[in-house]
């Protein structure tokens, strides 16, 4: 994730410097956490006997204070609590183990954990078994423990509050999530000068600030949101699960002892980025990008795209995405051959500078994960970076080695961004940033299609030649295809042609399309011939002809289940199928009517569809099918016309029609 | 974040116009692999210290050219160490061409990591980790480390074979010239093992070399690489100590021996409480049958998997008493909480030792803690031994885990004797699924009620994976692996029986109904009788499946069902009936008609008779995928009685 280059513009902002003054009051997390010297084990209510477990109550605290101990600025103590009822085996191994993730976390003060079993026992993790993690394989740096005794029925309960930076910029928390949570709360307390502002989505109630006398002059302000009964949200296909669930986001909105409001701004992240992206170059670091853009071989006559392309092509193949690193330089990067995600951004972008190629920085989320509202304005949403080149109107994403110009993933796009453009006279440049709409591709730019042709010399095992064609977000495959062993192409390879018989038996084939030319640029193209092995069934000498198997398993949306989530999908896309056959010698042909299906939305001007039909030419067959999908949302009310289109296709799948003997 | 600021200057990677001469001579011989071993090497240096252990230092020195643009895939690497094994030094090294030459560059920054294995709670395994800054399709990257094992019993193997073909692999031990070394080969290309021995003054050499090393192959479902790459396992059977001959591992009595010693002072103190809970658990039970199922099934029930792998923690089972509180426990504590409760209550049990099916060694092979990765309690009930492993969930008291089947199992008796036993491999109809199903059709709709039993370990898995589901979940799960004939399918869950017991089978009563499956063509009604096909599509590619594949156990599926022919309809075509059978697997397929019910019979079964589907015989399996597929074409066709 791009949540590095967060953190690494944060830093260049600077550390945080209102007037300090260190506050050795009591944390608030003491009185909030009722941590009972006896507690009972709780009941089971009986509605969650069925569950694996329920979180009775889950408290997120933030306590912020400026700290003598920490140079006098903001430190947050952060603390989470949580008190589980374990209900079944699985509950069991789910909470006899803890992890206090300890990344950005300057001092523990306190972790308690405890379990209190049906029989009233009440065990406490002990100190000397909390273990250290320096961690490491993707894990952060965490404290774990086994919690002992925990058995079905059990209650769970800990906490931990630990001493962090404050993230004022903007931040989330999902409030709901796969277990039933009785009790959600929230609590921020900062020193009364600072004001936060809060948006909460999906249903979670809004953050309020406790009130205060006017008269009296409170030191601290208390933001406060409360909700019980959060329910379990259920997944559904062709949905946004994640940015569905209940959340809030809050962000440093005003300091009233400078003066200052509208703290978080894009147009501060705009100047930040535009700064450390397209500052200028140095010694080796210039010399770098003149190295690049000799080895990509770019040539006067070249149009923008080709050099777009050209640029793309060198640095994707020549200095390769590290997620672990953080990015040096320029010159780093080049030599090193590879760099973090911002690095590649840098380079990209300094690149298309020297070439003079107009670009902008793109910056948003994936919108199945979160919710960029342009009424509220904060660097959570700002997790993707893509360039955008305006004279061409195609984006691109500097770390995708599968995604090239004019694809970003789709999830990126159908959604708001925040532009940041270079603007300013002479030499004072600096970036400008606007909120606009990201394009996804059309329809017909991600295409799969098969062409198909029957031949019914052997009619139980008939070959079929075929041509199957992909471009877009369908042909992702094309830049790995030739990173890949033999082994592995040749199971791609039988997975893409055996897609119209997943039991036949291959008889030849070629493939184009995969070589670095062709990368984002070319159709992908399978060509050959498939002995069917399934299409096929008979009775005798009379025969069914599973035609329908032929465009390959289809998705469904035949469960009644009452829909809870709008309509959202990744790309858009067409696929289109044409398959032809001529009526073998002596038979006789009947269901062809069953190939006629029209399934639209919306009535006028369609953008979603599946549409079927035959012509029959003396014993000439030839079946078109076209399934277009150029809508990425679709509201929630529409739901039964677009399950009609979906559901259209995989009742075309089951179509047979009847060849018998004459 | 790591900082990796690595001190090299940037050289023309792209003038290079023309590949090395190196470059082109191994891109000739390997077209389609990402890199080489040129070399591999590791040198073990034993010496006995001053209280008289061997000490083992072994040095790797490896270089790999890489061959490709896939080079970046490669330019991570980390190196392990743990408490037995420290690391001692390290140096690897990129070589960055140029023309014919390379240019040699030192890596200078390490990062000091926890190798965390996600199914193991708590291990003591560290890594360093570093970047080959610069690597570039032609260049090498070489290692070079030194590690100091100081417990001469975890020493040693190599492997010769790794992902990448090897040119050269060499494993020297140098020892005392009185300390003797024993060593088993194993793996495809063993026979390229070659070896010398050698006395040069006071040091014995051994070298095992080997060249043209084929590299590894990864493959679905196969057994573990260990079956096949090549490689030595060596051990040190005796040496000279102030003269006064010092064993450490010859034979299995010596393992035994070592084992010992991380059990002799387990359980030594009074358990009270568990004796209590052991008591409860008997009361009224008298055979020993009885008596060991209920304490399994409270193990089973009460411990939670916890592993930890953390030095000799690894290797000394926890007393019962504190398993018992803290309710989770690895293998080896799960077996120390059975052995007590057993011996209390009076039936005879024994900690035992035992490899995974992931390891291919016998005792006798590899008497060496290579052999083994788990332990279990042996139980003597009723003068037979019942292997009880508490960290298979549901498992049924009385079968062994799947996982240990067909191993060798070592009982720890008394200080002095063990007993080397094999765990049973359980027959196929030990783990049955039957389906029986009643079919009739409304138009184009076929229906009827089903029930499934499911036996052996498919009741166990099954069980097992129900437990980890809600309710909603469970029924969920079920309508989906119900659903038959097309995706139209749908299902409801009428019964369940037997999910809580693991003493009985598991059966599900359901209903369903598959719209669009029936074709109805004028009189006649076409139904094809094998709603699902199973197997169908397992014929195995030959040019993508080399190896052996692995069952996880032998069994059986049987598919019956009973179509009642519709009103006003006779049979106008039945197929025929049709099998295949040989040792490892087969078919049997009979489709008759009741002419007194009007009932056809279609009867299905399947049977897996092997834990180990050898590759020579993936054409006879591919033959008979082929000969289903031709039966599965087959339809039943009735017709209009008056037409």
């Amino acid at each position: 994730m791009k949540q590095n280059l967060i953190v690494f513009l944060f830093l260049l902002i600077g550390p945080i410097s209102f007037a300090s003054n260190a506050d050795e009051s009591e944390f608030h997390y003491k009185s909030l956490i009722d941590w009972e010297e006896t507690p009972l084990c709780t009941a089971i209510d009986s509605a969650d006997s069925k569950e694996q477990s329920v979180i009775l109550d889950y408290k997120i605290i933030q306590d912020q204070k400026f700290v003598e101990k920490y140079g006098g600025n903001l430190m947050e103590y952060y603390t989470i609590y949580k008190k589980i009822k374990v209900i079944t085996d699985d509950g069991v191994e789910s909470y006899n183990k803890l992890y206090v993730p300890m990344s950005g976390v300057f001092e523990l003060i306190e972790v308690k954990a405890r379990v209190i079993t049906p029989k009233g026992e009440i065990i406490e993790v002990k100190e000397e078994n909390i273990q250290e993690s320096a961690g490491g394989d993707g894990l952060g740096p965490h404290k774990y423990m086994a919690l002992d005794g925990v058995v079905k029925g059990s209650d769970v309960e800990y906490f931990y509050s630990v001493v962090k930076m404050p993230s004022i910029k903007g931040r989330k928390f999902t409030l709901q999530g796969s277990e039933k949570r009785k009790k959600m709360s929230y609590d921020l307390y900062c020193p009364s000068f600072l004001q936060y502002a809060y948006k909460s989505y999906n249903g979670f109630p809004e953050v309020v600030m406790d009130e205060v006398d006017p008269d009296e002059e409170a030191e601290e302000a208390h933001y406060h949101a409360m909700k019980e009964n959060i329910e379990v949200a259920e997944d559904e296909s062709f949905a946004a699960y994640e940015a569905n669930l209940m959340c809030l986001v809050y962000k440093l909105d005003a300091n009233t002892n400078s003066g200052k409001s509208n703290l978080v701004t894009f147009a501060d992240f705009s100047q930040n980025v535009y700064k450390n992206t397209h500052g200028p170059l140095k010694g080796k670091d210039a010399k770098a990008v003149k190295k690049i853009i000799k080895a990509a071989n770019i040539e006067d006559g070249d149009s923008e795209e080709e050099k777009i392309r050209k640029v793309e092509v060198f640095i994707k193949e020549n200095i390769h995405l590290n997620e672990e690193v953080s990015f040096e330089t320029i010159a780093e990067a080049f030599k090193n051959k590879y760099t973090s995600e911002f690095g590649m951004a840098v380079v990209f972008a300094q690149v298309m500078k020297q070439l003079d190629i107009q670009h902008e920085m793109v910056f948003t989320c994936n919108r199945f994960n979160d919710i960029f509202d342009p009424e509220f304005e904060h660097y959570q949403v700002l997790q993707e970076l893509f360039l955008y080149f305006p004279s061409i109107k195609k984006y691109m994403d500097p770390t995708d080695f599968g995604n090239r110009l004019g694809y970003i993933t789709s999830g990126c796009t159908n959604t708001q961004g925040l532009f940041i453009k270079e603007v300013g006279i002479g030499d004072i440049k600096t970036g400008s940033g606007k909120i606009q709409f990201i394009e996804g591709t059309r329809a017909d730019e991600t295409l799969n299609e098969m062409i198909i042709d029957v031949d019914f010399q052997s009619m139980i095992k008939p070959v079929v030649k075929f041509k199957h064609s992909m471009t877009g977000h369908n042909a992702y495959i094309q830049a790995y295809y030739n990173k890949l062993d033999d082994k592995t192409k040749k199971e791609i390879d039988e997975d893409y042609i055996m897609f119209a018989d997943d039991k036949g038996e291959i008889i030849s084939y070629t493939l184009s399309g995969v070589e670095k030319a062709d990368i984002g640029v070319n159709p992908m193209v399978y060509e050959g011939s498939l002995e069917t092995v399934s299409v096929m069934e008979k009775a005798g000498n009379k025969y069914l002809f599973n035609i329908g198997k032929l465009i390959g398993p289809q998705s469904e949306l035949y469960s009644e289940n009452e829909r809870q989530f709008h309509i959202e999908q990744g790309n858009n896309r067409v696929y289109r199928r044409v398959i032809t056959f001529t009526i073998p010698e002596g038979y006789e042909l009947s269901g062809l009517e069953a190939l006629n299906i029209n399934a639209v939305f919306p009535d006028e001007n369609p953008t979603t569809y599946f549409k079927s039909s035959y012509v029959q030419e003396g014993n000439k067959i030839t079946v078109t099918v076209d399934e277009v999908y150029d809508q990425q949302s679709i509201d929630i009310k529409h739901y039964e016309a677009f399950r009609a289109v979906i559901n259209a296709a995989a009742n075309f799948n089951k179509v047979a029609l009847f060849l018998v003997k004459k | 974040m790591r900082n990796f600021l690595v001190a090299i200057s940037v050289c023309s990677v792209f003038a290079l116009n023309g590949q090395s001469e190196l470059l082109k001579s191994y891109s000739e011989k390997y077209p389609n692999v990402n890199g080489v071993y040129l070399n591999y090497e590791e040198h073990a240096e034993i010496e006995i210290n001053k209280e008289g252990v061997p000490v083992v230092t072994e040095t790797h020195h490896s270089e790999v050219l890489y061959l490709n643009d896939n080079y970046h895939y490669y330019n991570d690497e980390s190196v392990s160490y743990s408490t037995f094994v420290s690391l001692e030094e390290l140096k690897p090294y990129v070589h960055i061409p140029k023309g014919d030459k390379f240019k040699k560059v030192a890596v200078k920054n390490f990062e000091e990591q926890h190798s965390i294995d996600r199914s193991i709670f708590h291990n003591d395994v560290m890594k360093k980790v570093f970047f080959y800054d610069g690597l570039t399709k032609g260049g090498k990257t070489e290692l070079n480390y030194v590690k100091t094992i100081n417990e001469p019993h975890f020493f040693g193997n190599f492997h010769f074979a790794s992902h990448f073909p090897v040119e050269q692999s060499k494993f020297t031990i140098t020892t005392p010239a009185d300390m003797e070394i024993l060593f088993t080969l194993f793996g495809t290309e063993k026979d390229k093992v070659n070896y010398e021995v050698s006395v040069e003054g006071k040091k014995k050499i051994h070298t095992w070399t080997a060249s043209n090393l084929k590299k590894i192959e990864f493959e679905d479902d196969t057994p573990s690489p260990t079956y096949f790459i090549t490689h030595v396992v060596v051990r040190i059977n005796t040496y000279q100590f102030k003269g006064e001959t010092k064993k450490v591992l010859g034979n299995v009595d010596d393992l035994y021996e070592y084992y010992h010693g991380f059990i002799k002072d387990v359980n030594q103190d009074e358990t009270p409480v568990l004796d209590a809970i052991a008591d409860s658990l008997v009361a009224g039970l008298n055979g020993e049958d009885e008596k060991t199922r209920q304490i399994f099934y409270w193990v089973q029930d009460h411990i939670k998997y916890v592993a930890f792998e953390d030095g000799l923690g690894g290797f000394i089972p926890r007393d019962a008493s504190l398993v018992c509180d803290r309710k989770y426990g690895d293998c080896k504590d799960m077996a120390s909480i059975l052995y007590k409760m057993l011996n209390h209550v009076g039936v005879e049990a024994h900690y035992t030792w035992i490899g995974t099916r992931s390891i291919p060694y016998t005792y006798e092979e590899v008497p060496t803690p290579k052999v083994d990765n788990h332990m279990i309690c042996a139980a003597k009930v009723d003068g037979e031994y019942v292997f009880l492993d508490a960290t298979s969930d549901w498992l049924p008291f009385g079968t062994p885990s799947a996982f240990i089947q067909g191993k060798q199992a070592l009982i720890a008796l008394n200080k002095e004797e063990y007993l080397l036993k094999m765990v049973p491999i359980m027959p196929q109809d030990y783990s049955q699924t039957i389906d029986h199903l009643s079919v009739s059709f409304a138009h184009d709709t076929v229906l009827g009620e089903g029930v499934v039993t499911y036996t052996g370990y498919s009741a166990k898995f099954l069980k097992n994976a129900l437990a980890r589901r809600t309710e909603k979940e469970q029924i969920e799960f079920f309508e989906s692996a119900f659903k038959k004939g097309n995706n139209k399918s749908a299902v409801k869950v009428i019964e369940v029986n037997g999910q809580e017991n693991r003493d009985v089978d598991l059966t599900v009563k359901y209903s369903y109904k598959t719209p669009d499956y029936v074709r109805v063509n004028g009189d006649e009604i076409y139904y094809n009788p094998f709603l699902k096909k199973y197997h169908s599509d397992e014929k195995l590619n030959l040019e993508i499946n080399t190896l052996d594949k692995e069952k996880l156990f032998k069994e059986n599926n049987v598919n019956v069902s009973t179509i009642k022919v519709p009103e006003g309809y006779e049979v106008s075509y039945l197929p025929p009936s049709t099998s295949y059978e040989n040792d490892a697997f087969g078919f049997e397929l009979s489709i008759s008609h009741d002419q007194t019910k009007n009932e056809i019979m279609v009867g299905f079964e399947f049977s897996s008779n092997h834990l180990i589907l050898a590759s020579q015989d993936f054409n006879l399996w591919n033959e008979m995928i082929a000969q289903l597929n031709e039966a599965y074409a087959e339809l039943i066709i009735f017709k209009k009685s008056d037409s």
